[in-house]
């Protein structure tokens, strides 16, 4: 299936939890923010968030700024 | 009695509130922070490079300092308030600096969709900070909407030019006194921060002037202290500006005979 992340096109297998996702692309550091189709998801749910075709992804952390 | 500075319920006794973007290093950043008293910090919030294992900047940030998350990206009040919500949400807290901009070049905030975000954060029960250019029907309209303070610029972003947005901000500290009035973008001296106190802004917010500087960390205390010295000048009530001299000691006595 297909999802969005980050504004680009990424092909996962059905079945997969946002957090297998963040395991398997190295994204489990502390600081990152995950808003899956408009709703942030926190860390704990990571694991029951199954991720669906059409899914959009966004992975956001703070930064430096003024 | 304590000179105390009022938002959002918090109650600070530094006038001084610090961005983190530009620093050489996060643990620059960090010292700056320490050394330089402010119990404010800004922050961004951006999409993550997948590539990238970039450390999580709000580990060098004091346990005890506010965070003020921007809104810079934003275009427009729709995504300026998601950003809020998601910073919210994520456990960020509910300070929110609207910055909402539609140019590269001069970083101008669009003062009007500001005031829409602020409408619909301050319902939210954010606390706003919303950065605009001096007007007062802008600042007027601010306060109708729930803003905790109004931070208008002293001069564009990141230009070291000061308060060239003088007048209009003299204006603001004179109308507006139900919220603080804190210049921010374009102070470049810490003689430009005093400046502002001066004339009755009620804080400033530096990031550039310091995280570029020679030494930051140095430029940070040396910032603390030209705003604790206009504050203080201007409690202490300074004399008025004149058109011609008023001399120190009496003009008569003198050593000769006329």
């Amino acid at each position: 299936m297909k999802i969005t992340v980050n504004g680009k096109p990424v092909e996962i297998s059905e079945n997969t939890s946002l957090g297998e996702f963040m395991e398997a692309h190295r994204l489990r550091r502390e600081g990152i923010i995950a808003e899956l189709n408009e709703r942030v998801i926190v860390r704990g749910a990571w694991g029951s968030a199954m991720l669906r075709d059409g899914d959009c992804l966004e992975l956001v952390s703070l930064v430096g700024g003024g | 009695m304590e000179d105390v500075l009022s938002i959002g319920g918090k109650e600070l006794s530094s006038r001084f509130l610090l961005g983190t973007g530009k620093f050489e290093s996060k643990e620059m950043m960090k010292e700056a922070i320490v050394r330089s008293g402010t119990q404010i910090v800004t922050v961004a919030l951006r999409r993550i490079d997948l590539e990238r294992t970039d450390e999580n900047i709000i580990s060098f940030v004091p346990g005890d300092v506010t965070l003020l998350v921007n809104t810079s990206g934003a275009r427009n009040a729709k995504e300026a308030v998601r950003i809020a919500r998601i910073a919210r949400e994520a456990g960020y807290g509910n300070w929110v600096k609207i910055e909402v901009i539609n140019d590269s070049r001069y970083l101008l905030p669009d003062n009007a969709e500001t005031v829409k975000a602020t409408e619909v954060l301050s319902g939210e029960g954010f606390v706003v900070l919303p950065y605009v250019s001096p007007d007062l029907y802008t600042a007027k309209a601010l306060v109708e909407a729930g803003a905790a303070a109004v931070m208008p610029l002293g001069s564009l972003i990141g230009s070291n030019q000061g308060l060239r947005m003088r007048t209009l901000i003299e204006v603001l500290v004179e109308e507006i006194d139900e919220i603080p009035v804190i210049v921010d973008a374009g102070i470049g001296r810490p003689s430009h921060a005093a400046e502002a106190m001066e004339i009755g802004a009620d804080a400033v917010l530096v990031n550039t002037a310091v995280a570029v500087a020679g030494d930051p960390v140095s430029m940070a205390v040396a910032f603390a202290k030209g705003i604790e010295a206009g504050r203080m000048a201007y409690l202490a009530k300074m004399g008025r500006e004149r058109a011609s001299a008023s001399a120190s000691s009496p003009l008569t006595g003198f050593l000769y005979n006329d």
